[in-house]
């Protein structure tokens, strides 16, 4: 038995495709299915077209050597309209060249919270790196009653992100926190989402072609390589080699999704390599972004101090999971880091060990 | 009656605000009840003074107001039972409606000239129909789907909506919100006011003006009783009715007062509280492996039956006054009231793929219908006909409300209708010894006013921002008026021949409003339509039938003017809409005799530029306006399409009287349709586009069987049973349609028992065993599952 996710999928030459899978952003997490007839039709087409390992490997590397810009599978990728929200934010809040207002939380909030925007998908947001919420051997989704608290890692959008997020704009706008720590506060969690989801939109892709669309609109806002808005901007700014091995991620789960183009992907083998190229790269730059937040933390004081460790102390635990599979040792002081206080941190110390964990690529 | 705790089990809604709100309902209401008696009362003093002088008159006028009672449809004391069925099949001369017709027609409208059927009070109440559209589900060609427990919408042959044309007691329901596809206004009439339900099937654009493309149906209403001979008595009548599938409970409190012998009043009251709706349990999609899907829509209790989003409560009023003027002549006043809270859109509540506790509901949705009416005969011209003058209110409160992100959105729509409608038709003239003619003739206005605001609540800065339009743009207008005249010619006492046109004008304006990028809508449309139709009495049992309709719908306001999500995706608005334009040809025939009635019926019906949905880039979302419409999974756009939308259909009926007061009857319905492929902005601009796809929610073949046996002493016993077989043709918009599982709306078989004794001319009880076999169902369109193996008792108690 299977949750449900519908969707008309453009394949081949001769299907037209009206995507329906609950989001653009692919949000469902179960494999979907839809049309029987176009669904048959297009397991013909994979059937006919089927390669062989080697084959496929090849197609794909040869596809890969050959592309330098993202190609959509579908023109709409509603997800953009959520970056761009993250940008207006940003213009209201940590990027604000003036003094943010109270009023800038509540235009912030409202922009956060429109219909199908970037909270309607926080709120659902599940980490594909941790195994789905089970119970007495059925999938819970984190939408359902009581899921989140049940695996705050796997849900991490209604479980922990949200939270953060709903929480520092009510301080921001009631004047009960620091703007400028409420506003970073807002600044680490949208980036932690987009860091999620990105990787989250990849592995779902092999249900969903237009999932591969969100991964790439997630990290760059739906520009190419030469733009980027998003975590892409602060990859580029603070990370450029992460935003390279991100690019390439991209391109290898863009051109494993052209090379296995049914309507449900089959080969995993090109799937995992490509998410882990991915997923690599999206490790490696959250880790920078930590590591020059630790930067502006060392060498800040004052409020704009507080605002780096709010920042830190959301996004350094983000990285936790990836820290732990390299060295669970030094991850670990991390997280005593992240658990401690302002006053107790070393920022050196742990920039030194983030680097460690994560050498350039 | 009223639970004034219902819902209490939901924690957005806190105690308090629940008592205040059930307080001001029951003022409302006390208000209600007071001022009928104090009506009634006042009437009644007058009515005795009077009652010496005029009671040798009044006895005198009796039998010759009792013809036109027949005429008029109200119940009088000796005949008040089955008077239909009895001049249905006197045999005797009558002219029915105007019609010209000197034999019997079984369960068609008098005058209808084509495809139709009623719904009878008997069958009503031994139905136990939870509202008015489930009402029609064992009606020939009519399939009912549910967007909402709260909500019914019936589609006749193939089309429901804003192609359909509702009515109460001729005054129509339809007004310019009235939404694409499927909506819940029929949903808005109290059933348990209803004496009878007619159903008209096909286009019916002549006599009953823009939207009847696909036909037309009239809820006629209760009228007060007249006892020959008396000149007051008061009636008090209470019904009482549980349903376990949903923990309904509610019933109505009426007075039928004869005032004088010629003036009477029905007025009554009801409520009910609705709870969540068991099913029989979850209805599985099925991918093209095989394996089974669970919906997104509905979301279901741990226990996988009882279904999410369902529930409401209700409350109703009435008052229904009749005057009569003369022997052939009356006056009728009627305000009806009809209040639902708290009712949740199933398919939003939650939406598919949102956390659990995000709920778009109806706070309110309520109508309130006045109108006066003067009926009879005021010469050959006008032998029969009705003057209606009437005023409608339609009042619509939502909220989405999101509590883990504490946001809810707000929204409240207000249409207030005023209307005047005229219909007659000619007395009956013999040109000849084998050539009678008689003549129909009416005309209608109504005008719309609109009032819409929306406003978005961030709950944990406990901050408010009106937004600049609503769902529609406030001071929004929409007129529209026609007037019409038929022709019916009879020869050799065989053959009949309609013909008749319509002219219609419409007119449609919508300011506009630069901050959410909503262009202004000014436009007028006329059309001028007509019909033909020939019936051929090929002997005493057989009846063979033709016509052919021109169908005509302008766009409405909610057409050209709406922002807001619907089932497949964020509908934006589109101010360049034309009027779509029909015809619809049928052939049917007729059998009916002492035993058998048989009733069948092909057609073709076509749409030019139907007004249908298309996906759209993001490129189309106004500028400063909307946000959803970029953010959404699927913009869509109403247009109309470039070419001819068809739908092809039969429809049949079978019953059969048997010995031992048995009565068996069968129906059984088919539609096929497609469309022109919605030009899309091609998400693949290389994709190879098929010339026509099926249209949205056509129902798949459907059918009924019922029967039961009365017997004397007023005990009776049925069964009924509806099935419909999958559909999986499904339209683009369908498919992304989460109403609808994946691959289509699986087949069903529903079994249900009924069971009731009629101990008093005015008391009985009643009995529906639904659900038998406890299925799990749904039908094709529906958010809501059927309900599970339940039963529905009513009590009735009337002096």
């Amino acid at each position: 038995m299977k949750l449900s996710c519908k969707h008309i999928l453009i394949s081949g030459a001769s299907m037209l495709a009206l995507a329906a899978c609950g989001p653009s952003d692919g949000d469902n997490n179960a494999a979907n299915h839809d049309n029987h007839a176009e669904n048959h039709a297009n397991h013909e087409n994979h059937s006919a077209n089927g390669m062989t390992s080697e084959e496929a490997m090849m197609a794909w590397q040869t596809c890969r050597a050959d592309t330098t810009e993202y190609m959509r599978f579908e023109e709409t990728i509603s997800s953009i309209a959520r970056i761009a929200a993250f940008e207006a934010i940003a213009d209201n809040l940590w990027e604000n060249e003036g003094t943010i207002e109270d009023q800038d939380f509540i235009d912030s909030n409202l922009l956060y919270a429109e219909e199908e925007g970037l909270d309607s998908r926080v709120s659902r947001r599940e980490d594909e790196h941790y195994e789905p919420v089970m119970e007495n051997g059925e999938t819970l989704s984190c939408r359902d009653e009581g899921v989140p608290e049940k695996d705050v890692n796997r849900c991490v959008g209604p479980a922990q992100i949200k939270p953060v997020i709903i929480d520092a704009f009510t301080e921001g706008a009631m004047g009960e926190g620091e703007h400028a720590v409420e506003a970073a506060k807002v600044e680490a969690a949208l980036l932690w989402f987009f860091y999620v989801s990105s990787y989250k939109e990849a592995t779902t892709c092999a249900a969903k072609a237009k999932d591969c669309d969100s991964a790439f609109a997630y990290y760059t806002g739906g520009e190419q390589k030469d733009g980027g808005l998003g975590l892409a901007r602060y990859y580029k700014e603070h990370a450029p080699a992460a935003h390279d091995q991100v690019w390439e991620g991209l391109i290898a789960v863009n051109c494993w999704r052209q090379v296995d183009n049914g309507d449900e992907a089959t080969n995993t083998e090109l799937h995992d390599l490509a998410r882990a190229e991915l997923d690599k790269g999206l490790d490696y730059g959250l880790a920078k972004l930590v590591t020059w937040r630790l930067d502006e933390f060392a060498a800040n004081d004052g409020v704009e101090r507080d605002a780096d460790w709010a920042f830190l102390k959301i996004l350094g635990p983000a990285l936790q999971r990836a820290a732990d599979a390299r060295d669970a040792d030094a991850a670990a002081s991390l997280e005593t880091a992240w658990a401690g206080t302002a006053d107790d941190l070393d920022p050196a110390a742990a920039k030194a060990t983030i680097e460690t964990l994560f050498p350039a690529p | 009656m009223f639970n004034a705790s219902s819902g209490a089990n939901d924690p957005r809604h806190g105690r308090d605000d629940r008592l205040s709100k059930c307080s001001k309902r029951f003022e409302y209401v006390i208000a209600m009840l007071a001022a009928s008696i104090c009506v009634q009362m006042l009437a009644a003093n007058i009515a005795i003074a009077q009652d010496t002088s005029s009671s040798s008159q009044n006895k005198a006028e009796a039998k010759e107001a009792e013809e036109e009672r027949a005429y008029t449809g109200e119940s009088v004391e000796g005949d008040e039972e089955n008077s239909d069925t009895e001049t249905a099949f006197s045999g005797e001369e009558v002219e029915e409606g105007g019609s010209v017709t000197t034999r019997a027609k079984p369960r068609r409208l008098p005058d209808a000239g084509q495809a139709s059927s009623t719904v009878t009070r008997e069958e009503l109440q031994e139905r136990q129909p939870r509202s008015a559209p489930d009402a029609l589900r064992y009606e020939e060609g009519v399939f009912v789907q549910q967007t909402a427990h709260s909500q019914g919408s019936a589609f006749i042959r193939g089309r429901t909506g804003q192609q359909t044309v509702l009515m109460f007691d001729d005054v129509r329901l339809n007004n310019s919100l009235f939404r694409q596809g499927p909506n819940q206004y029929f949903f808005t009439i109290d059933s348990r006011t209803i004496d009878h339900i007619d159903v008209v099937r096909g286009s019916a654009s002549t006599r009953y003006g823009t939207d009847a493309i696909a036909g037309a149906i009239n809820a006629v209403p209760l009228e007060p009783t007249f006892e020959q001979g008396k000149s007051f008595r008061f009636r008090p009548m209470v019904n009482y009715r549980i349903s376990s599938a949903d923990g309904e409970s509610g019933g109505r409190l009426g007075m039928d007062t004869q005032i004088t012998p010629n003036f009477g009043i029905l007025a009554g009251f009801g409520a009910r509280t609705v709870g969540q709706l068991e099913s029989g349990g979850i209805v599985y999609g099925e991918n093209i492996d095989g394996e089974q899907i669970v919906p997104e829509v509905p979301r279901f209790e741990e226990d996988e039956r009882t279904q999410k989003g369902t529930g409401f409560d209700e409350i109703t009023g009435d008052i229904r006054a009749v005057y009569y003027l003369d022997r052939d002549k009356r006056a009728v006043v009627g305000h009806y009231v009809y209040r639902q809270y708290d009712a949740p859109r199933t398919d939003n509540c939650a939406p598919a793929y949102a956390p659990f506790d995000e709920c778009l509901q109806y706070d309110e949705q309520f109508r309130t219908l006045t109108y006066g009416a003067l009926e009879g005969n005021w010469g050959p011209l006008a032998k029969q006909s009705r003057l209606i003058f009437s005023k409608q209110s339609q009042h619509e409160q939502r909220t989405y409300d999101r509590p883990s992100s504490q946001v809810i959105n707000r929204g409240e729509d207000d249409v207030d209708t005023y209307g005047v409608m005229f219909r007659a038709a000619t007395e009956r003239r013999d040109l000849h010894d084998n050539v009678a003619i008689l003549g129909r003739y009416g005309g209608e206005v109504y005008r719309d006013r609109v009032t819409s605001t929306a406003s978005i609540e961030l709950q944990n800065l406990n901050y408010t921002e009106e937004l600049s339009r609503g769902l529609y743009l406030s001071n929004s207008r929409y007129s529209w008026g026609g007037i019409w005249s038929e022709l019916e010619v009879q020869l050799f006492d065989q053959i009949i021949t309609r013909a008749g046109g319509r002219r219609t004008t419409i007119s449609a304006y919508a300011p506009e409003d630069p901050e959410s990028g909503t262009l202004g809508v000014d436009k007028t449309w006329g059309a001028w339509i007509g019909n033909v139709g020939v019936e051929w009495w090929a002997n005493d049992w057989l009846t063979l039938m033709a016509s052919a309709d021109q169908g005509f719908r302008a766009p409405n306001l909610d057409d050209m003017t709406s922002r807001q999500r619907t089932g497949p995706g964020f509908q934006i608005e589109n101010p360049n809409l034309e009027p779509e334009r029909g015809v619809t040809q049928e052939v049917g025939l007729q059998i009916a005799n002492r035993h058998i009635e048989v009733d069948g019926w092909l057609y073709r019906s076509t749409l030019n530029q139907a007004i249908s949905r298309t996906t759209r880039d993001v490129d189309a979302c106004p500028e400063g306006g909307a946000p959803e419409c970029r953010t959404t999974w699927a913009r869509l756009q109403l247009v109309n399409l470039p070419g001819q939308a068809r739908i092809f259909g039969a429809e049949g009926s079978l019953k059969l009287y048997l010995p031992e007061d048995i009565e068996l009857q069968s129906t059984i319905a088919y539609a096929w349709g497609d469309g022109p492929r919605p030009i899309f902005q091609a998400d693949n601009p290389d994709a190879i586009l098929e010339d026509r796809v099926p249209l949205s929610r056509v129902p798949p073949l459907n059918g009924t069987v019922e029967g039961i046996w009365r017997s004397e002493i007023g005990f009776y016993l049925g069964a009924g049973m509806r099935w419909a077989r999958a559909q999986d043709r499904l339209a683009l918009s369908d498919i992304s349609d989460e109403r609808i599982p994946v691959g289509g709306t699986p087949g069903f078989m529903v079994l249900d028992g009924r069971v009731g004794w009629r101990f008093a001319k005015r008391s009985a009880v009643h009995a529906v065993f639904e659900n038998l076999t406890d299925s799990a169902y749904r039908y094709h369109g529906s958010s809501v599952n059927g309900p599970g193996r339940s039963f529905t008792l009513q009590m009735e108690v009337g002096l």
